[in-house]
């Protein structure tokens, strides 16, 4: 290493009264920020995200409904009848599903694909009826497509199947049921059946509590009359930004409607990139109020040993030398402040995960008073800023240090 | 070390001449002091003798060597190799102790260090034994005994020394002085000081005095000795 310059640098660092320490401090509680506010908020974003996202696939293929035929049209003015249509009451449904589902299997970043049979109809228990929307799955395989685990209220979802259903918290209540109970279950086609309640599950959507009913897949088939087609096609991708350039994927390949969970919840999507936005701005006047804070004391810094940089000079420093100790100070700065920032920044969102709520159980886990998500990039994005920074805010000063002149910085000091 | 015509002014608009072409050599192994009052251009002169600043007009030859055609990186090496500075006040640097402070031009020049050379001169000047203190222990005639052993770190052959004396009471001042007579005989390296003490002056071999930026008078003592002895002798 270049050791006289080395020297230099960090003996002046080090014989500030203070003003290293300061500088040092200032930019530590800009780098402890950003990796803060980052784990804060991705921790708070993928709490939502799971929120919204975790009990809905992250890709939809269903068939798409057919639209109503004109059959005739009489000119307006004067009847009162302006059109006939032919309202088919044929269901969609989608053929040969088995083909479609290896093909999409086949698109890189899917994780799996699951086939559903989803069609309205109504659920009653002794004298109460309610409204369903009635879905017929394989359990296994819907379990791979939605994050079911941790929102089984009571059951075993595992058990749907011909015989057995699983509804909605809100469903239960409405009806007086529990697990072990009998529902009646009615299609819209007006085949009925019984089922055993085997699970209740708790969503976190009012209107799936309320109305959505699971019931085995050949069941379903068999009370909405279509066979071995199916309706929908649930898809769950290995990343889950990954939805929307997947979804083009799949329509490339089939006709049939495909939807993103990123496409449906557009408005969401765009309050998250809002908020990364902002805390982003925030993050980045931090790190520049640091960068001024290091700049300011290296300019002081410059002042103070003007004298020693004349001394030095008469002893047969180069300019390129000169800069090179005050470079070596900036980037001694944004270096400290990097190594103490990043370890309490680290050690702080490791705290604040670690504060739970007693008592309280999320999702399957301990609740967290801040949902931190620590994430090592951050702390290596800060770090590297804070660095550059340093060196960045030096620049100047030690340009003017190196360019001193020797006899002035002398006898004036 | 040779200078011809030497010449140096201040200010752009007004401009005040500090040196008017100044003819000027130093000798190796010479000790010689530089008199005159104040403003009459000697620091100046010791300046652009030193490449620490550049004359207006004329040349500084070194070893031969047109001081003139050189960049930045080479008179900075001129400084560092050729030539040592001891000024008024010590200006040792306060984060490092005395033998570092003493090993900072070695530092600087990076072809290695010789720490023995440097613990010797300490030594020599009487501080052997506070190799590790700080600046600010030290007493004002050790911090300067620091500062010429600072400048003969690299073993320069000329000396340029700014008034070296003038900021110790008389007792520490004429022990600086004893001291680079003796490393002057010692070392053979050549010294050119600045001085307002007469009685300093007069003990050194060459005397140049200087008034108004130029030089009015340069003789050898020797040489004004000899010939004030002969002139006696004749009168005898």
């Amino acid at each position: 290493m270049r050791g006289f310059e080395l020297r230099i640098a960090w003996r002046h660092l080090l014989a500030s009264h203070g003003q290293t320490e300061l500088t040092v401090g200032a930019v530590a509680v800009g780098v402890l920020l950003v990796v803060f506010l980052s784990s804060l908020i991705n921790g708070l974003q993928s709490g939502l995200v799971e929120d919204v996202v975790g009990s809905i696939p992250h890709v939809s293929v269903e068939a798409a409904t057919p639209d109503a035929k004109p059959l005739w049209q009489v000119d307006g003015r004067s009847g009162a009848i302006t059109a006939l249509e032919k309202i088919t009451t044929r269901s969609k449904r989608i053929g040969q599903w088995d083909r479609i589902r290896s093909a999409i299997l086949g698109i890189r970043g899917v994780k799996s694909v699951a086939p559903a049979v989803e069609g309205d109809g109504f659920i009653t228990r002794g004298a109460k009826t309610v409204g369903a929307r009635i879905i017929g799955i394989i359990p296994a395989e819907q379990m791979k497509v939605v994050s079911l685990a941790n929102r089984i209220v009571e059951g075993d979802f595992g058990q749907v199947d011909q015989q057995n259903a699983a509804i909605g918290v809100k469903m239960a209540n409405d009806l007086g049921a529990r697990v072990g109970n009998r529902l009646r279950i009615t299609s819209n086609r007006g085949v009925t059946q019984t089922f055993r309640v085997a699970a209740i599950f708790d969503l976190g959507v009012e209107q799936a509590n309320e109305s959505s009913a699971y019931i085995g897949l050949q069941s379903a088939q068999a009370m909405f009359g279509i066979g071995k087609d199916v309706t929908t096609l649930n898809i769950r991708a290995a990343r889950i930004y990954d939805a929307k350039p997947i979804a083009d994927q799949v329509r490339g390949i089939t006709p049939l409607s495909v939807t993103s969970w990123m496409e449906s919840n557009e408005a969401f999507l765009d309050t998250l990139r809002m908020q990364n936005v902002a805390a982003g701005i925030i993050q980045a006047m931090t790190l520049l109020a640091s960068a001024f804070g290091v700049a300011s004391m290296m300019i002081v810094f410059v002042v103070q040993k003007s004298r020693d940089i004349g001394i030095l000079k008469s002893m047969g420093a180069t300019r390129a030398q000169i800069r090179r100790v005050f470079v070596l100070e900036g980037l001694g700065v944004g270096l400290g402040g990097a190594l103490i920032g990043s370890g309490v920044g680290t050690g702080l969102c490791y705290l604040a995960k670690s504060l739970t709520i007693p008592g309280q159980v999320f999702g399957g886990k301990q609740a967290t008073i801040v949902p931190m998500q620590f994430d090592m990039t951050y702390v290596a994005i800060a770090s590297a800023v804070a660095i550059a920074m340093g060196l960045a805010s030096s620049i100047v000063p030690a340009h003017r240090a190196a360019k001193l002149d020797c006899v002035e910085a002398i006898r004036r000091g | 070390m040779e200078a011809v015509e030497l010449a140096k002014s201040y200010g752009s608009g007004v401009r005040t001449w500090a040196l008017r072409g100044v003819d000027f050599r130093i000798d190796a192994g010479e000790f010689m002091a530089i008199v005159g009052a104040s403003g009459s251009g000697k620091s100046t002169l010791l300046n652009l003798v030193g490449a620490l600043d550049r004359p207006t007009s004329g040349r500084i030859f070194v070893n031969g060597t047109d001081t003139s055609t050189l960049d930045d990186v080479s008179l900075a090496a001129l400084r560092g190799d050729t030539v040592g500075f001891i000024f008024q006040f010590h200006y040792l640097l306060s984060e490092f102790t005395v033998l570092e402070n003493a090993l900072m031009p070695q530092w600087i020049r990076k072809r290695g260090t010789d720490t023995k050379w440097v613990k010797d001169l300490l030594g020599r000047v009487g501080l052997g034994d506070r190799l590790k203190s700080k600046p600010n222990e030290l007493s004002g005639g050790q911090q300067q005994r620091v500062a010429v052993v600072r400048a003969l770190a690299n073993r320069p052959r000329l000396i340029l020394a700014d008034e070296p004396t003038g900021n110790l009471d008389s007792q520490n001042g004429a022990l600086v002085f004893d001291l680079l007579t003796e490393l002057n005989e010692e070392l053979g390296t050549a010294f050119a000081l600045v001085t307002h003490d007469d009685r300093m002056a007069r003990r050194a071999r060459r005397i140049v005095a200087m008034g108004d930026g130029q030089i009015v008078a340069d003789y050898r003592v020797d040489a004004v000795k000899k010939e004030a002895e002969t002139v006696a002798a004749q009168l005898t």
